[in-house]
């Protein structure tokens, strides 16, 4: 036998030995795995785990992955993997509520027509044609269906997300009820301007199709137990007894989404005083303030990255709205659910929303302006004029404002002592979930798609995803607690935040000097202008020999300026840069220097001992 | 067994007294800060992990360690000292895993030294040290996978050289045969379960999985079979080769 060993047999063995091993253990050693990250991102969560706990009726699963026609996408094979194991943790977790089935759906078989039929997505493997499957079906005991059409290799994150989203709504098969509360006629209602009946916006046709959605009159004392998302718009003047009800609402796991206003265009109630820009308001000031939040109040924000354009009227060039904001993917929470993915969301003169110091709530922003931002008054926006004035006047201030946040965590009662007539009502709460947003009119149809009537029929054609976000957020929240934690474990930014306060501190420098020295260009180009006036339009242009001396100065001051401005922003990252030259020079020569003087050392020393 | 540790002892000993070990952990050193900050963009990058620092390890390996391997038995068999060491009352497996380990603890510690990337990334924001550490680990485990291979080559070969270059192309199968071009070679006559064994071949796979934060049992008896698969063979070839 030792002799077989030590022979060319011996190494023919070994191979066939490690390849057959690891082939076995690929196949039968699943799932024991030690998820070593901070967040577990790669074991299923408490929430998935509560989930799966409460299904009542067995679901069935359907794995639908074309493994034959995959078998040359490395990167698409290795995330079936994943996507198979972790389906394999729900089917073990769920003790046999869950059957799963996995299946390759080979091109023109009965498996390819069921993956058709649930509505799977296939996409083109390569040239030659094949398709390629990669999504989930489940279905429950009453037939009730529900799917993941393919799921995106840039999600991973949500992954765990998706799936227990789609395993609850099978467990909980009844549409969720959002409850609408609003004070614009968002379902619809009378244009007095024209006397005619208006549609309901675009956004509450999607919602309906997804919810059950039941409207509720601003004034009401108690929301419907029934209700399992409240969907409130542009709460103005309500009521204590209404306040209270949403209070208590909240407080007993009720989920809420809120869209107020410091000035919504979409109102259009007559002010009172002409300009009176706050009849435009809404707040929920009491409530807030008890969830550890506000609305910066009369403020409405502006930023000069994200200003749109806007048209002024025929023949007229489109200016930029400093108070109109075309928000892009880096304006978007890219680690929420409601917010990832999302291209582009429109608002039109959105207010600010700021946790409280020292609140128990975490507040977590999901729309955000850039760095080039400051609040405006909202009395401004009442008769504003040129819109171009607000970017003259925009000093930034170096912050981003949060324009929707996602609140959650303990909170008190906004009425500790309950109201008249109600008074032991809940107290407190360890988990509240809360959206709110700082703007009416993104809701509205003119911010986000154009409807054009087709035979009768009215076909959305959106150009922003403002609808995508409302919609996202509400199905979050109609989810259950335990699917609402799901989504939160992952952190999968990790920002650099030494080089991102430098940049800050950077910028805050930048723009003092900056705005020196365009309060000088803007003296020098106006003194030139000055000079220029002067002269008589009707006579030629004739210039004392004084003037053109001044002219030229004044020409040459200018040009100062402008170099001057261009060093400075040049100047702007040096810091940054400067740190970024000390850490390649710890991290490349630091260590290998210190070495090498360590064996210099060790080498004279060696020497002088043999001497 | 027992001479296991006097064989490490010996062979870690003699990577010190050569300027060749500094060397090695000089140029390990720079290139993996060159290749972090230069071709990963990791300072650019903006975000707290070392995605950048490790995605190189597999290609900084491929040259760096088959030198490290190169001299393990070569050196013996041209030096005619691995006679002497064949007569010495040490079993092969003796030799060859204190060797083997001698080398592998002498590339965990050039590993160590690239320190400074965490101080780096913990002073720069907050990274998933969990994830790091797991990193660390599935780098140090590919250094020995590298090692075991090259181990093997050098007892075939009698030039250093030849050594490193047969090592050198042996890893290299080892990274690519999980990438198409490989894998175009089997489709259309493999067998499914063939063509996923030797996708499951690849470092790069199982690397990847282990630097992203999670230590599966699959991918840890990959590493340590192949480690203790290519050390069998070295024994084996060590043997057969003696009296070459």
């Amino acid at each position: 036998m030792k002799k077989l060993m030590y022979s060319g047999a011996g190494l023919l063995l070994i191979a066939v030995a490690f390849l057959a091993f690891n082939v076995l253990s690929g196949l039968t050693l699943g799932n024991a795995r030690l998820d070593l990250t901070e967040q577990k991102l790669y074991t299923i969560s408490e929430g998935t785990k509560q989930i799966l706990g409460e299904i009542e009726e067995p679901i069935d699963l359907y794995f639908f992955y074309s493994d034959k026609s995959a078998r040359e996408l490395a990167v698409l094979r290795n995330y079936a993997t994943r996507v198979q194991e972790l389906l394999e943790a729900y089917e073990r977790a769920a003790k046999g509520k869950i059957k799963l089935h996995v299946i390759d759906p080979e091109p023109f078989s009965e498996d390819e027509d069921k993956a058709a039929s649930f509505g799977l997505q296939a996409v083109p493997a390569n040239q030659s044609g094949e398709q390629i499957y990669f999504g989930l079906a489940g279905t429950n005991g009453q037939d009730d269906k529900q799917i993941i059409p393919f799921f995106p290799l840039d999600q991973e994150e949500f992954l765990e997300y998706q799936v227990s989203q789609l395993v609850q709504s099978l467990a909980k098969p009844e549409l969720p009820v959002v409850g609408l509360m609003s004070g614009l006629q968002i379902n619809g209602g009378f244009d007095m301007a024209s006397r005619q009946p208006t549609a309901p916006w675009m956004f509450m046709e999607q919602a309906r199709q997804l919810f059950k959605i039941t409207s509720l009159k601003i004034g009401i004392d108690q929301i419907p137990d029934s209700v399992s998302v409240l969907l409130l718009v542009h709460p103005k003047q309500m009521p204590e007894a209404t306040l209270y009800a949403i209070d208590q609402f909240v407080l007993r796991g009720g989920k809420l989404l809120v869209f107020v206003d410091p000035f919504s265009e979409a109102d259009t109630g007559m002010p009172m005083l002409p300009g009176d820009g706050a009849d435009k308001a809404s707040d929920l000031e009491p409530l807030f303030k008890a969830w550890g939040l506000r609305l910066m109040p009369g403020k409405v924000l502006g930023d000069g990255s994200y200003a749109m354009a806007v048209g002024m009227g025929q023949s007229q060039r489109p200016v930029r709205h400093a108070g109109w904001l075309g928000l892009p993917p880096r304006a978007l929470n890219q680690d929420d659910v409601s917010t990832a993915g999302l291209e582009s969301i429109n608002v039109a003169t959105s207010g600010i929303l700021e946790p409280l110091e020292g609140a128990k709530t975490q507040f977590l922003p999901l729309l955000q302006s850039s760095e080039y931002a400051m609040p405006f008054e909202a009395a401004r926006f009442g008769m504003l004029g040129n819109p171009e004035e607000l970017l003259r006047d925009l000093q930034p201030t170096g912050e981003r404002y949060a324009i929707a946040a996602r609140i959650s965590g303990p909170a008190q009662s906004a009425y500790p002592n309950g109201i008249e007539g109600q008074k032991d009502g809940l107290k407190a709460a360890d988990n509240i979930n809360v959206i709110a947003v700082a703007d009416t009119d993104l809701l509205s149809d003119r911010m986000w798609v154009q409807v054009q009537d087709f035979f009768g029929q009215r076909m959305p054609q959106p150009f922003a995803d403002n609808a995508g976000f409302a919609i996202n957020a509400l199905d979050n929240l109609s989810g259950s607690d335990a699917l609402i934690s799901v989504r939160s474990r992952g952190r999968f930014s990790r920002p650099f935040e030494v080089v991102e306060a430098l940049q800050r501190e950077a910028e805050a420098q930048f723009r003092v000097k900056e705005e020196d020295l365009q309060k000088r260009l803007g003296e020098t180009e106006q003194k030139l202008a000055a000079l220029q006036q002067n002269q008589d339009p009707s006579k030629p242009m004739e210039l004392t020999p004084e003037q053109q001396a001044t002219v030229q100065q004044f020409l040459a001051e200018k040009v100062r300026i402008r170099k001057e401005l261009r060093e400075v922003r040049f100047q702007l990252n040096s810091k940054i840069e400067e740190l970024g030259g000390v850490l390649k020079f710890v991290n490349i020569a630091l260590v290998p220097l210190l070495l090498t003087l360590g064996v210099l050392a060790l080498w004279l020393w060696r020497r002088r001992k043999v001497a | 067994m027992k001479q296991l540790p006097v064989v490490f002892k010996r062979e870690l000993a003699s990577y010190f007294a050569t300027p060749l070990a500094y060397v090695f952990i000089l140029i390990f050193l720079v290139l993996s800060g060159v290749f972090t900050f230069y071709m990963g963009g990791f300072y650019e990058g903006g975000q707290a992990d070392l995605k950048a620092f490790f995605s190189f390890h597999p290609w900084l390996y491929l040259f760096l360690v088959p030198a490290l391997a190169m001299r393990l038995w070569a050196e013996e068999r041209k030096s005619g000292s691995i006679e002497l060491l064949m007569t010495l009352p040490i079993t092969r497996f003796d030799a060859v895993t204190g060797k083997f380990l001698a080398a592998w603890v002498f590339a965990g510690i050039a590993l160590l030294l690239t320190f400074p990337m965490i101080i780096t990334v913990n002073y720069l924001g907050e990274p998933d040290n969990g994830a790091i550490i797991t990193a660390y680990l599935g780098s140090w485990l590919l250094a020995g996978s590298y090692l075991a291979i090259g181990s093997c080559m050098s007892a075939l070969a009698k030039n250093q050289v030849i050594a490193f270059i047969l090592a050198v192309s042996a890893c290299f199968l080892f990274i690519v045969s999980g990438f198409p071009m490989v894998l175009d070679a089997f489709t259309g006559w493999a067998p499914q379960w063939l063509l996923d064994a030797v996708a499951s071949l690849s470092f790069l796979t199982r690397f990847d999985a282990i630097s992203k934060g999670v230590i599966d049992l699959r991918d840890l008896l990959y590493f340590i079979t192949l480690m203790a698969a290519w050390l069998a063979a070295t024994a084996i070839v060590v043997d057969l080769k003696k009296a070459d």
